[in-house]
């Protein structure tokens, strides 16, 4: 017997797919997408300026005008002119390449440390290739040194994928461990069997047929004859390679979204024991993906071999170079995606560029440049944006309305962790231990863990 | 924040509930998700002492209500009063302090720790700067234990114990931090009956001592067993608030729902074809490489139900991981005979072959773990709705291009027959309630026109008007020719639903009996007894008839 029973209004019809939804989703996902790397960026600046004023001198106001001088001449340094555009471009080819190797790998959930060792490999056999044939024609020689250099990337992160696979061998210990390898054979290699005669410590410059053309000149010898030709194409440096990256990027969109392949990795990252219910092998993916890897990363390589002067390998010059290192910057705050992987690749290369125009104008260290990319990656690793975000919304939806801020608030809490199409940033969720223990924790009044509730209620929200 | 006052247990003993405060009184709770009003203007009142059964549909807020109780979740608007004051909760501690305490469905505890360490964890006897006093720790648990007639070893593992006493242990858990008013959000969900059984003498312990319980569940019968009054919800509404002793299932399901609700399975007896699935000398390793399967033998027809009964544990779980490709057998076949389509006639080996193959010959399987293995949590529907037949040529061209298009129409599809509540398809199957991440592993095995149709604890945690629709689609698809092998720990589904029933027990099929053999027959059989004379005669019969 119903002691209270409310005749319900009129029954809602599950509202399928309305524009409004739809549109609402949309927006939450470009906004969590896009809001915590702009936000990690505006925090590192704010960070930035501060150092620099503690280091300028003058009153206050003095110091404020010198840190946005100096951010100034860091953004024109980057991107001010089509001369520095270019240049910044040139730091911007090899880190798609690797923020790309970085990406594809985290896809399947696997942290790939050794995009600078594939990207080393690449380089590496395709300088060998070029000295070896270095008399064969252009045609024919330049698609087989990327061809090699490409297969050379892919083979040293396939072996991380097979270590993984039958082995099961952490990739990270993996990926470290190939690295030194590689950069001690090319050292070898360098002060060896590729020395270039009377020279210390480096191979020869690889045979001019093979030298990539440079964007602007190619510009002039195909379009220019209809369009406008570019003066002094010669300044402008950067190379084909950018295109290639530009195809890259796009090939990664694809493959990810658009594939059985991808949508296979996303299972087997997201839930392995889903991929064996539905027949996928794990360990096959897992070779794959790591192979791709190192695919993007060796032509990465290779590229900047053949585009870039001087158009040969140093000594000891991959255990310098950071390009793999920072690539998984470039893809944190890309949050994996094609389109972010360039932003980032633009922000870092840009600002390494724009550095030394600040260092040299404003009289700034250039190193400050680092401090900003290493906060940058700080505030998305350590992830207390969310927690400032709900913290504002906890602020502001004090009106307690049911509004479009607080659904969007309300998204904060899933959102964040599931976005459609994988791209998460990267917490090892999947581990059970990990997440039962956090969320043990946070049950008993650790507080301000917003991250174990919000798993929690993920949980709950499934259970039934 | 409120400090509340401790509840007197004198009060809560009082006989005249009625003159007690509300322990619990939910006002005007909203909530709303993008595209979906999980709470729209709910009212919830639970007196003290009671226990309180909330009750609804797959979606219908009830999670979600209780999440906002606990602060896990934000309401949009509302008024949450606590022992008749008013008081704001911001997250779990605000909650634990008000004297909350929540056992979710899956639980929060660290399985190499022991009981007591995971009891204490958080709040440590000597507080968080002191060493951990173990001595102290196990104590207190005993104490607790003994308290409240929950008896546990203190220094066993998590990982070692079964589901029921880690229940148990979350529930000790929620005690230890002081908890008067105990959510319990689908406890019986994962347990098997014993476990139910005991479960519910431990809530009527609780509730005698003064305890407050709020108690979720799909199964009207534990509702009418063990609570005193029950609140309905329908789609994020209040519909109904009753006294349980004067209500009966029919006119719960009719609220809850909103049509009558047929609670039993209305079915012509099965006219069984030629065999499909001809299972012989099965054997298989469990996990932990005992012998988990050892000899099965046995056929599914063409048009029937075969139910497996059984005891959780006697080796189903295993023999369904073998038959669809999940896990090796170690000796014996396995055959699939296709009865209609193209391909009639033919017959193919699955021993050996791999989940892709198998679902390939025409195998759909509907897994136990939903979450574990049957679900990608954070892709979408859509994505989830091709799961294992994503390189079919209908949802991918040359088995390598997704064919965007067509599987957002074919989630459409499946959303829509299958009554998936949901605003987009677009959405994480993550944002989706319990029950209806269920469907939407249903609608796509189901829709995957096969000829065999494994079936794992099909209606585990949907409501009941999702059970009758997933019933009628399992007799629906018997009756077009398909052969369906069901799993299930519930003895009125097996019972209401199969042709005929193999009873497990301890990796073999001891028996094989109608529909008709009596609950105390398949009680014996489940638990090793012997069948009787009568049965084998039936049994004889039976597979005589097939
Ligand atoms: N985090 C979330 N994000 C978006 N939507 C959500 C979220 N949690 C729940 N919902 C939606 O809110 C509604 C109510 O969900 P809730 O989990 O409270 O249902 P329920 O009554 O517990 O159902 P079940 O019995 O199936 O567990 C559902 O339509 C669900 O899809
Ligand atoms: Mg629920």
């Amino acid at each position: 017997m119903a002691l209270q029973t409310a005749q319900p209004r009129s029954p809602t019809p599950p509202a399928l797919e309305t524009r409004s939804t739809t549109l609402l989703l949309w927006l939450r996902r470009v906004g969590s997408g896009l809001g915590r790397p702009l936000l990690a960026l505006a925090l590192a600046l704010i960070a930035g300026l501060i150092v620099i004023m503690i280091t300028a001198s003058g009153s206050l106001f003095d110091r404020f005008n010198a840190a946005l001088l100096a951010y100034g001449y860091l953004f024109s340094g980057a991107f001010g002119n089509a001369a520095n555009l270019s240049f910044s471009l040139v730091n911007v080819t090899p880190l798609i390449f690797t923020g790309l190797s970085v990406a594809i790998a985290y896809r399947a959930r696997l942290f790939n440390i050794g995009a600078e060792g594939q990207f080393a490999a690449g380089a590496i056999l395709a300088a060998f290739v070029g000295m070896k044939c270095s008399t064969w024609p252009g045609w024919l020689l330049t698609p087989l040194m990327i061809v090699a250099g490409s297969l050379a990337g892919a083979l040293w992160g396939g072996i991380v994928g097979l270590l993984k696979a039958w082995r099961g061998a952490h990739e990270v210990v993996t990926t470290i461990m190939l690295n030194w390898i590689i950069f001690y054979v090319s050292d070898w290699l360098v002060s060896g069997p590729l020395q270039a005669p009377g020279q210390a410590d480096q191979t020869p410059s690889m045979p001019p047929q093979t030298n990539l053309p440079k964007l602007s000149v190619l510009y002039n010898q195909t379009l220019g004859h209809f369009l406008p030709t570019i003066s002094q194409p010669e300044q402008y440096v950067v190379d084909v390679g950018f295109l290639f990256a530009l195809v890259a990027l796009v090939a990664y969109w694809f493959l990810m979204s658009r594939t059985t392949f991808g949508y296979e990795t996303r299972v087997v990252g997201e839930n392995p024991r889903a991929a064996q219910y539905a027949g996928i092998s794990v360990k096959r993916n897992v070779v794959l993906v790591m192979a791709l890897a190192g695919l993007f990363a060796g032509l990465g390589g290779t590229l900047q071999l053949m585009g870039q002067y001087p158009y040969e390998v140093v000594g000891q010059v991959f255990r310098n170079d950071t390009t793999g290192f920072d690539a998984i910057g470039v893809a944190l705050l890309g949050r994996m995606t094609a389109i972010g992987i360039f932003l980032g690749a633009l922000l870092f290369g840009g600002m390494r560029q724009g550095g030394s125009l600040m260092q040299l104008k404003a009289n700034v260290p250039g190193d400050l440049v680092y401090i900003i990319e290493a906060l940058v990656l700080f505030s998305i690793a350590v992830r207390f944006l969310p927690v400032i975000r709900q913290a504002l919304v906890k602020r502001f939806s004090a009106a307690r309305q049911p509004t479009v801020v607080a659904a969007l608030a309300g998204g904060v809490v899933d959102l964040d962790q599931a976005p459609a199409n994988g791209a998460e940033a990267p917490t090892m969720n999947d581990q059970p231990l990990s997440e039962s223990g956090r969320a043990a924790l946070a049950d008993d009044g650790s507080g301000q863990a917003q991250t174990p509730a919000q798993e929690r209620q993920h949980q709950q929200n499934g259970e039934a | 924040m409120h400090e509340q006052e401790k509840t007197p247990l004198a009060q809560a003993a009082d006989p005249d509930l009625a003159a007690s405060p509300y322990a619990v009184e939910m006002r005007d709770i909203c909530k709303a998700w993008p595209g979906v009003v999980a709470n729209d203007h709910v009212n919830l009142r639970v007196r003290q002492g009671e226990i309180h059964a909330l009750v609804g549909e797959n979606g219908a807020g009830k999670t979600t209500l209780m999440n906002i109780l606990y602060g896990l979740v934000r309401p949009d608007s509302g008024e949450i009063f606590v022992n008749g004051e008013r008081v704001h909760i911001g997250g779990p501690r605000d909650a634990i302090r008000l004297h909350i305490g929540m056992v979710h469905q899956h639980f929060m505890l660290i399985p190499p720790l022991t009981v007591a360490e995971n009891i204490v964890l958080g709040q440590e006897p000597g507080g968080p700067m002191a060493a951990y006093d173990r001595r102290r720790a196990r104590e207190l648990v005993l104490q607790l234990s003994a308290r409240y007639g929950l008896p546990i070893d203190p220094d066993a593992r998590i990982e070692k114990l079964s589901v029921g006493l880690q229940q148990r242990v979350e529930i000790l858990k929620a005690l230890y931090r002081a908890a008067d008013i105990l959510i319990l959000d689908e406890p019986t969900g994962v347990l098997t009956p014993q476990e139910t059984y005991e479960l519910f003498d431990v809530l009527r312990v609780l509730s005698r001592q003064g305890k407050t319980i709020i108690f979720i569940t799909h199964k009207l019968r534990e509702v009418l067993d063990l609570t005193d009054r029950v609140t309905v919800l329908r789609r994020g509404r209040n519909v109904g608030e009753l006294v349980t002793r004067e209500t009966n299932q029919t006119e719960i399901a009719r609220l809850m729902v909103g049509r009558e609700v047929l609670l039993r399975v209305e079915k012509r007896s099965a006219r069984p074809g030629p065999v499909v699935l001809r299972v012989e000398n099965l054997h298989a390793r469990s996990d932990r490489g005992l012998e988990a399967l050892q000899g099965i033998g046995f056929e599914v027809h063409a048009g029937e139900i075969l139910g497996i009964a059984g005891v959780e544990g006697n080796g189903q779980s295993e023999l369904v991981e073998v038959l669809t490709g999940m896990r090796r057998a170690t000796a014996g076949r396995m055959t699939i005979t296709h009865t209609s389509g193209e391909q009639a006639g033919k017959t193919y080996d699955i021993t050996g072959m791999s989940p892709r193959e198998v679902r390939l010959v025409g195998v759909a399987h509907i897994p136990e773990d939903r979450r574990g293995s049957g679900l990608v949590l954070s892709d979408t529907i859509e994505n989830n709705a091709i799961l294992g037949r994503e390189r079919w040529p209908r949802f991918a061209w040359a088995r390598f291009i997704l064919r965007l298009r067509e599987i957002a129409q074919w989630a459409r599809r499946l959303v829509g027959e299958f009554d998936v509540r949901t605003p987009s398809t677009r959405l994480p199957v993550r944002a989706l309630s319990g029950g209806n991440q269920q469907k939407v592993i249903v609608a796509r095995e189901f829709a995957a026109d096969p000829q065999l149709l494994i079936a794992a604890q099909p209606t585990r945690g949907v409501d009941i008007g999702a059970i009758e629709f997933i019933h009628r689609r399992l007799v629906e698809q018997r009756d077009a020719g398909k052969a369906i092998l069901l799993v299930s720990a519930e003895l009125d589904e097996i019972r209401s639903l199969s042709d005929r029933i193999a009873v497990m027990y301890e990796g073999r099929i001891v028996d094989i009996v109608t529909p008709e053999a009596s609950e105390e027959e398949l009680g014996l059989l489940m638990t090793g007894g012997r069948p009787s004379e009568a049965s084998r005669e039936e049994q004889a019969q039976a597979t005589g008839d097939s």
